[in-house]
């Protein structure tokens, strides 16, 4: 009989991880949830929903430009430049943010539009060859006619 | 005897103060000035700060240096007229491959920097037939140059000075910071830019995991500049909706001292990436004795070495135990922590500027196509 392995750390922590497993299951499906949402994703491949929730992620301007500075005075001026120009940016940025909603919205109309006709094309297209099938199958049936 | 070449011009697409590119090709004109090579530094963006270091790179055309006895090396990471440039000149190419990350982790947060990471790309494929050698921080690194096409290649790792970490931080920062500890709780660390790449997001939901299991006194900081606007303000959401209020603190704009600050007095450095072309805050972490935990991704593996704890899975859950562990087991921290220091001695600036030596006499007389 052989002796059992001992488990290598990384078991120990997988066996500690799953010893906790119920001890905040909730908040822990939370965390998965809300982290999953930030991971990367391919818009490389011709997903056009995922193009489009690209575009819906930029559609929200913000307007609460960052001030952090290394140096301290100039955080300052630039807290200074934020209060003095809110009024323009907040109205600006409402009307952008509007502009990039309608442009989701339009987009998401379009890709809607595009998936229905590439579906019904697809169903026609079926139909098309079923139907030359058919008349290839009834010409097959005609004695063959003499030449005029 | 070391055969070294007359000259020897490094070109960069930006130029900027602690950076570890900017640091690595400081310290290779240091090396081959010392060596009795000439050599200068020529970049597109050049900060402010490093004016007198390094020249606007058209200049280079009409400078009167190379015309077939200089070296230019090119060091890529970012998509830039430069390549096109270097591509076109007569002098003998070598590139310095610090890794293009891949497009798809910009392409929802900043469609515009995965483009020009495309580029970058294409540019780095396209100087194949020009390039003489290829030189890679990391195995990893090493293997993406091969797989483009490169026939000759090596991997020569970053010059870091760790001697510029053993400066003094400030006393109001370090008293300051020490006050925080003695209130408790672990101090996370990630040193990295904030970019989707680097995946602060799991580092966060990690924490938040840990906070809510082991230690509702921990604390977490993230330090490094903003690549992506748009992904800071989601890990910033990512904050408030998992209600980590003031433990978790986001330092885009951080002087050099009060990074040293921050390792000083950090328990443990959680590094998510997938991707990095090597991590030199993984050396920096182990420079400072703070352990390392670590998603197993791209050359993460190759800069950790079995100094730290690396991990297959990324699971808010299973990184907090791993951290737990890391915390708790004190026999398993000093094991890490020489193992580091080991690490970090693999990388000081003797043994890599000697390497560096030796890949450049590699390059005396056309080199020979396999003698590195």
């Amino acid at each position: 009989m052989t002796a059992a392995r001992p488990p290598t750390l990384n078991e120990e922590i997988l066996s500690a991880a799953g010893s906790h497993a119920g001890d905040a299951p909730g908040y822990l499906e939370r965390i998965r949830s809300a982290t999953g949402r930030l991971a990367a994703r391919d818009t490389s491949a011709g997903d056009a929903w995922a193009a489009l929730a690209t575009v819906e992620d930029h559609a929200r301007v913000d307007v609460d430009v960052p001030i952090a500075s290394r140096r301290r005075e100039l955080s300052w001026l630039k807290g200074l430049v934020k209060r003095l120009t809110a009024w323009y940016l907040g109205y600006l940025g409402h009307q952008v943010t509007l502009l990039g909603e309608s442009v989701v919205r339009f987009g998401g109309l379009l890709v809607q539009r595009t998936e229905e006709l590439e579906e019904s094309t697809g169903r026609a297209h079926a139909d098309i060859q079923a139907l030359a099938e058919r008349i290839e199958r009834l010409e097959h049936r005609l004695p063959a006619q003499p030449a005029p | 005897m070391t055969l070294l070449p007359v000259r020897i011009d490094q070109f960069l697409p930006s130029f900027v103060p602690h950076d570890a590119i900017g640091n690595h090709v400081l310290q290779v004109r240091r090396v081959l000035r010392d060596s009795g090579v000439d050599s200068e530094i020529w970049a597109e963006h050049i900060h402010p700060a490093l004016a007198r270091e390094a020249r606007p790179y058209p200049e280079f055309a009409d400078s009167g240096i190379g015309r077939g006895e200089a070296i230019l090396v090119y060091h890529a990471s970012t998509h830039s007229p430069m390549a096109a440039f270097l591509g076109a000149r007569p002098e003998r190419l070598v590139v310095d491959y610090h890794n293009i990350t891949p497009a798809r982790f910009f392409a929802r947060w900043e469609p515009v920097a995965a483009s020009s990471m495309e580029l970058a790309r294409m540019e780095l494929g396209e100087l194949t037939p020009r390039v003489e050698l290829g030189l890679a921080d990391s195995g990893f690194n090493e293997a993406e140059l091969v797989e483009l096409g490169y026939r000759r290649t090596a991997v020569q790792p970053l010059l870091i000075d760790f001697a510029d970490y053993d400066i003094e931080p400030k006393a109001q920062t370090m008293a300051r910071l020490g006050r925080a500890r003695r209130g408790g709780g672990a101090r996370w660390l990630f040193v990295g830019r904030l970019a989707p790449n680097k995946c602060q997001h799991d580092v966060i939901g990690a924490f938040a995991a840990y906070r809510r299991i082991y230690d509702p006194a921990a604390h977490l900081t993230l330090i490094g500049g903003v690549t992506a606007q748009l992904y800071l303000r989601a890990l910033q959401g990512l904050v408030a909706e998992l209600e980590l209020g003031d433990s978790v603190e986001v330092l885009p704009g951080c002087p050099f001292d009060e990074l040293v600050a921050r390792y000083r007095t950090a328990d443990v450095f959680v590094c998510l990436s997938e991707h990095e072309g090597f991590c030199v805050p993984i050396l920096e972490a182990m420079h400072f004795d703070v352990p390392v935990v670590a998603y197993r991704a791209a050359a993460v593996p190759d800069t950790v070495a079995g100094a730290g704890v690396l991990l297959d899975d990324k699971d808010p859950l299973v990184v907090a135990s791993a951290v737990d562990r890391v915390l708790t087991d004190n026999p398993l921290r000093s094991e890490l922590a020489k193992a580091g220091r080991e690490r970090v001695e693999e990388h000081s600036l003797p043994t890599t500027s000697k390497r560096l030596l030796a890949t450049v006499s590699g390059l005396v007389d056309g080199g020979g196509r396999d003698r590195i």
